[in-house]
């Protein structure tokens, strides 16, 4: 069983899933990654269901030593890598081997960086989900962050050798921008806004406060002015909302938000554009940008189609050798490099844009 | 038969709707809340995710890879009208016994001098009456209740407490509520519970729901030890007893 240790954590790095969905009316937020995106890439990448716990990774990655083979990869906010003393690119499968150690740099571009295993990180569910609620203390590694001496183990699968190496092009990866443009929507309390107000949300950009958190993305410029004051009777709020509280600065609400409140809505960020905003550095410019309905659902489902579109095979095979010795039993290596017997399947069914293609693989022995 | 005011539908996002039922707290109206969040618990709208109730409020969320927003009034507008307003006539009423002796009663003190009353009076007041439970947040588990007397209402401490403990039952202007995770806050603390308000690990995660009703049983520092020491190891919780609705 492969296991990570943690040599030195980085300033912010948390266990994080898609989220912990289903207990907001208790007042459970759904926390989760940040950055959804980058985060089902990873899990793409490493050969996982896009699901998976990975790490999140605040402002710079950690140090961490690998007691077994695995497969990972690492995705969001640009940084630089080195597996002991070799520089690895980002947005790739890669493959580590017992005793070695990878180390990730600062953020460069973006805000967080996410790193996922062969298998997925290996801690409870708490209530449906591994991803780590800091506020309350459960999830993840014990309710908190990452520190040094943590060891998380892998979650069991096939050997993470013949994981196929992937990629996502270099053209297709998203560059987290300084200025950032989200699409969102009105808020059913335009109207308890001056006009003047609601026209200059839609227009001008604010400027991400240092004061942000994955409770919210907070945004500072010239405040917005309430037509009725900024209290309203409290209700449920979700990942999205724009909050806008008596000092007139909105507040986005991130993964780790209240599940309620009292503070008058100006707008909703679309569900495709809440990545953008899991990677806003502060002192980042962000301009919400007026949209219907109907532009969110395309956004939404653009981001789907894009998800897995965009994970091409790697040119080269860089998987490392498995010993012909090796005890597990797929898969097994023939002469050819390229060709690859998995254990006792002969035929398998691939689909390709929606074909799909019965193959049958015929064991070559010498 | 009695016509049932309908909700007002807004979109609410992309991915989810908010009934509105009434812009002023009352349990009225969230009756009515509670009779169209029982409707889609029952009969929940294709695409439903997941719902959140408030005072006066539900928020509706869907997976907009399934459904959208027109189809899911449809589907809400059909639950509210056949929903009536949820009228059991029996409550459950959840007895939350406190300790509001020193040390578990800080500002039970400026409480009693904000209101003119002596400490006695305001416990008594306090511990008498229920308290509807309208919804949970803040923190997991935090119940926002209703049913304070403005006699004991009183305004929040100038300066909050960067921790305030587990269990702790505070007064903050017309509110009052129960702290179930350490956590920093503003109310006035008159009391703790040794009740576990939220523990992750079991299911349900929190002990009240959204409209039960909680009664505080006032107990002494010695039973709060005893009651503190069963909690932990979950060999009590507190007692859950139904009354007719008054």
């Amino acid at each position: 069983m492969t296991e990570i240790l943690v040599l030195d954590s980085g300033p912010l790095t948390t266990v994080q899933d898609l989220g912990r969905f289903g207990s907001q009316s208790l007042g459970v937020p759904p926390s989760g990654a940040a950055d959804s995106e980058a985060l089902r890439t990873a899990n793409l990448l490493a050969g996982n269901d896009p699901g998976e716990a990975c790490l999140e990774c605040t402002l710079r990655g950690p140090r961490l030593e690998f007691t077994g083979h695995a497969a990972f990869s690492l995705c969001g906010a640009r940084a630089s890598a080195r597996l002991n003393d070799t520089p690895v690119p980002m947005w790739e499968t890669l493959y580590a081997s017992p005793g070695d150690i990878l180390s990730v740099g600062p953020a460069e571009a973006g805000l967080r960086i996410y790193l996922a295993f062969s298998g997925g990180l290996d801690v409870p569910l708490v209530l449906g989900s591994r991803s780590t609620y800091l506020r309350a203390g459960f999830g993840g590694r014990e309710g908190r962050a990452l520190r040094a001496g943590d060891r998380i183990p892998l979650r069991p699968g096939p050997d993470p050798r013949t994981r196929p190496p992937l990629r996502v092009p270099e053209e297709e990866r998203p560059e987290y921008p300084s200025d950032i443009v989200v699409r969102a929507l009105a808020s059913h309390e335009l109207d308890r806004f001056l006009p003047e107000s609601v026209d200059r949300f839609f227009r001008e950009p604010f400027t991400v406060s240092p004061k942000s958190d994955r409770m919210g993305c907070r945004l500072e410029g010239t405040p917005l002015a309430h037509a009725r004051g900024a209290d309203v009777v409290s209700s449920g709020v979700l990942t999205g909302t724009v909050q806008v509280p008596g000092d007139g600065l909105p507040i986005v609400l991130l993964a780790d938000r209240q599940t309620t409140g009292g503070y008058t809505r100006i707008a909703h960020v679309i569900r495709a554009d809440l990545p953008k905003l899991g990677q806003a550095r502060p002192g980042d410019r962000v301009r919400f940008s007026r949209v219907d309905p109907e532009e969110a659902r395309r956004a939404l489902e653009e981001q789907e189609r894009i998800l897995r579109s965009r994970i091409r095979p790697r040119s080269t095979d860089v998987r490392p050798r498995i010993p012909s010795g090796a005890t597990t039993p797929e898969p097994t290596e023939t002469e050819a490099a390229d060709t690859r017997v998995y254990g006792k399947s002969r035929r398998f069914r691939v689909v390709v844009n929606g074909l799909a293609y019965d193959v049958e693989i015929t064991e070559s022995r010498s | 038969m009695t016509v049932v005011p309908q909700p007002s539908l807004h979109p609410y996002g992309d991915g989810a709707l908010i009934a509105l039922f009434d812009d002023v707290i009352s349990e009225d109206s969230y009756r009515r809340v509670r009779g169209l969040l029982e409707a889609l618990e029952a009969d929940p709208a294709p695409g439903q995710e997941e719902l959140i109730p408030a005072y006066t409020s539900l928020v509706v969320v869907f997976d907009p890879a399934v459904t959208d927003y027109a189809a899911v009034e449809r589907e809400v507008r059909i639950r509210a009208a056949r929903a009536a307003d949820s009228g059991n006539p029996r409550i459950r009423v959840v007895r939350i016994p406190v300790c509001y002796e020193p040390p578990y009663a800080p500002d039970l003190e400026d409480v009693a001098r904000h209101a003119g009353l002596s400490r006695e009076e305001v416990v008594s007041i306090h511990a008498s009456g229920n308290y509807l439970v309208y919804m949970l947040g803040f923190t997991p588990g935090f119940p926002y209740l209703g049913g304070l007397s403005p006699r004991i209402a009183a305004p929040r401490r100038a300066s909050p407490r960067t921790k305030v403990p587990a269990g702790a039952v505070g007064i903050a202007d017309q509110q009052t509520g129960i702290y179930p995770l350490e956590s920093p806050g503003g109310w006035n603390i008159i009391g703790r519970t040794p009740a576990v308000l939220f523990d992750p690990s079991r299911t349900p995660p929190a002990l009240l729901a959204p409209g039960q009703y909680i009664r505080f049983v006032p107990i002494s520092a010695e039973e709060f030890t005893n009651l503190a020491g069963a909690a932990a190891t979950d060999a009590w919780r507190p007692e859950i007893v139904e009354e007719e609705r008054l």
